[in-house]
């Protein structure tokens, strides 16, 4: 489904690039971590995947960023942010609307023509599953953190996404909490049979074990700052 | 040391601390007022009348019937003045709003605008609205025209530029989410704007004000349609009778109670609208029970900017230490190895344990790398480390805050400011306002026995840590961890 072949990225020219011959596909059903030592650039690959980066540097041609290889959906290339992906950033309290409700959250993705009984209900059926429904009413400032990044993950599921982009899901966490949260995407995935793809960044390699059937390590070889990539399976093989 | 006060006394305490604070803001009018008719009665002059003369003709004005208005302005219907003097507020605060939001959102979100057109309103709001005078009535005809665009010219920079600022504020996250939803470009816009509510009420609220100053301003450079600039300027001179200055003081009164109602209306309107408003006001409940307030007060409280002045405003006697500061490292080379380090006298025994626990946190290190990724291209950047306590008048730690400064931003004489050890980051940067601004980066709880020597407290206490950025002309500048304690 997605699939990166040879990416090479640089914040400046000048600079060592970020990213080196990076190659790794995303299979459909797939949930695939990568991690690795902090600033060695998953975020990047993570903004560029989901299409955020080609915006980024459309819009800000001045910024010096430059990327060489493909990015290809379904085997077209990627060229910006698409309706077919959705998206949790690290710190989802910025993107969550104050003054409004848990369940106004999660639908103010759908709104372009009006919500659809069937949109309300997939609210509804993704909110029970993270155990949120009964805080639909609830101002989202007056959620814990835990449940305000449920909300998150729901409005990014509410558009019934193909790849969903998860940046340091567990990094806001509990440790008590962050099973919860790798039940909660399977869950996603197998009782509400969504036709799902999970790419996550994490630096917590126990988590993305335990969650992923692929893990892509980005590492340092060589004084290369970052990236050449070293793919290993998770311990699912679903 | 923990406090002995429990949790409903201190809510109590609270309460009637802020009880106490409108008792104490009626007597002293009160005392001005028994002053004011003391030198009044007992040492009558012309220039002082009594209060009772003036609330007398205030009222005997406000009485005057329609007949007398229709022949024009030159009468001292009070009730005819005040209502010009809201209508021409009402337009010109309208159409200043209407071109300084839009303007003000169109200059935010795009950089090149911005970057184009900066200069070009940075020069114009530079001009006093009132020398434009003279060339309103000079190139423009009538009395109703020059007067609405002197109101509208001087009124809008304040609106346009919270709400460029409000735009520039939006969180990027909130950018990179909306732009996977089913939304059209139309929706997205205004599903954006909402991020920037509070910054742009902000400006309308202190908008109204200043067109409020400028109507009365503009009444009394062109007295032909009358209003309160009129009645206090101009009005007294056309009675010179023992009344003259009696109406001037009334007028005044009037003026000075208009501007209340128009700030008292702004601020209940923008409690009610804007959803961000609340962590504004309790930022107050903060400020009056600090040691027992809820934690998800606490966090709404570290969404907002301006924590530390917040406190120090509202609590009067807080007080600052500033515990280290101004030794440079290097970015990126020596921050996974800092040292330990001491201050110079030795005596911050807690500095040691405070690198130990906050330096190697991989959030840090991580948003270290954003400042080092954002700004240029520089991989060698000189970085000040400042840490600050403030501490509540009774001595109580209320917040610790860590800041790592890119000294070379700033000009000469904030980086001279840093050093200060009275003033706190938020007090020194106000100086550059218009170049600054904040961005939240996120918040956490966070159990730690590393620095219960700042909190007083021995054994792991439960804190709650805010990152946030402070960026000059939109680029980073200034990281700051805090910790508050719950």
């Amino acid at each position: 489904m997605l699939r990166v072949q040879d990416l090479c990225f640089w914040y400046d020219t000048r600079d060592l690039p970020v990213l080196y011959n990076t190659t790794f596909a995303l299979e459909e059903g797939q949930i695939v971590s990568v991690v690795g030592s902090s600033g060695c650039g998953k975020s990047t690959l993570l903004q560029i995947c989901s299409g955020l980066m080609h915006d980024h540097i459309s819009r800000f041609p001045e910024s010096g960023h430059f990327m060489t290889g493909s990015v290809l959906w379904k085997n077209l290339p990627l060229t910006g942010p698409i309706r077919e992906f959705g998206y949790v950033p690290q710190h989802y309290s910025g993107t969550l609307l104050r003054g409004k409700t848990a369940l106004d959250n999660v639908l103010l993705a759908v709104k372009e023509d009006g919500i659809s009984p069937e949109e309300r209900e997939r609210a509804e059926s993704l909110m029970t599953h993270s155990g949120i429904w009964e805080q639909k009413d609830s101002k989202i400032e007056h959620l814990s953190g835990g449940q305000q990044q449920r909300v998150a993950i729901c409005r990014a599921l509410i558009t019934q996404p193909g790849v969903v982009f998860m940046d340091e899901p567990f990094a806001n966490l509990d440790d008590s909490l962050k099973p919860g949260m790798s039940r909660l995407l399977r869950d996603f995935m197998t009782e509400l049979h969504l036709k799902l793809s999970v790419l996550l960044v994490t630096h917590d390699k126990r988590h993305a074990h335990e969650i992923s059937n692929e893990i892509v390590e980005l590492t340092e070889r060589h004084g290369m700052p970052s990236s050449n990539v070293q793919s290993m399976r998770g311990p699912r093989h679903d | 040391m923990t406090s002995s006060r429990s949790p409903h006394r201190t809510a109590v305490f609270g309460h009637i601390v802020r009880a106490s604070h409108g008792v104490f803001s009626l007597v002293i009018g009160l005392i001005v007022a028994a002053l004011w008719e003391s030198c009044a009665v007992f040492s009558p002059s012309k220039y002082v009348p009594t209060l009772g003369t003036i609330l007398k003709t205030l009222s005997r004005d406000f009485l005057i019937p329609l007949d007398s208005v229709v022949q024009g302005p030159g009468s001292h219907a009070l009730w005819y003045h005040i209502l010009v003097t809201l209508g021409m507020w009402a337009i010109g605060f309208s159409i200043a709003a209407f071109l300084g939001v839009i303007l003000g959102f169109g200059l935010g979100i795009s950089r090149t605008t911005y970057l184009v057109c900066l200069p070009y309103v940075n020069l114009l709001r530079a001009l006093p609205s009132a020398v434009l005078w003279p060339l309103l009535i000079y190139v423009v005809p009538g009395d109703f025209v020059p007067t609405i665009s002197l109101i509208v010219f001087g009124a809008m920079w304040q609106m346009l530029f919270m709400t460029m600022r409000a735009v520039q504020e939006i969180p990027r996250e909130a950018f990179d989410v909306t732009a996977f939803m089913q939304l059209s470009t139309l929706q997205r816009n205004v599903l954006l704007a909402q991020w920037c509510l509070p910054g742009v009420f902000a400006g309308l609220e202190m908008g109204a004000s200043i067109a409020l100053l400028l109507t009365v301003t503009a009444e009394i450079f062109n007295p032909n349609m009358g209003g309160l600039g009129w009645y206090v300027a101009v009005g007294w001179n056309a009675d010179a009778g023992p009344l003259a200055v009696v109406r001037i003081y009334g007028g005044l009164l009037i003026t000075a109670l208009l501007g209340y109602a128009v700030n008292g209306a702004f601020s209940t309107l923008q409690k009610r609208v804007v959803p961000g408003r609340e962590s504004q006001r309790s930022s107050r409940r903060l400020a009056n029970a600090v040691p027992t307030i809820a934690r998800r007060e606490i966090a709404e409280v570290l969404k907002t900017d301006r924590v530390t002045e917040r406190l120090c405003e509202e609590f009067g006697g807080v007080q600052l230490s500033v515990l280290y500061q101004n030794t440079p490292y290097f970015y990126p080379e020596q921050t996974r190895r800092l040292k330990p380090y001491t201050s110079e006298d030795g005596t911050h025994s807690l500095v040691k344990p405070l690198v130990e626990a906050l330096s190697v946190s991989r959030f840090t290190d991580s948003i270290l790398h954003k400042i080092g990724r954002l700004r240029d291209t520089e991989q060698r950047k000189d970085l000040v480390q400042r840490d600050v306590v403030l501490r509540a008048p009774d001595g109580q730690p209320l917040l610790f805050a860590r800041s790592w400064i890119l000294e070379g931003s700033f000009p000469q004489r904030i980086q001279d400011l840093l050093s200060e050890e009275h003033l706190t980051i938020g007090q020194i940067v106000r100086e550059l306002e218009s170049d600054i601004s904040y961005e939240n980066l996120g918040y956490r709880d966070q159990i730690s026995d590393k620095i219960n020597d700042v909190f007083q407290q021995p054994g792991p206490i439960l804190l709650i840590e805010r990152m946030r950025l402070i960026k000059l002309r939109n680029r980073p500048a200034i990281l700051i961890q805090e910790y508050v304690r719950p």
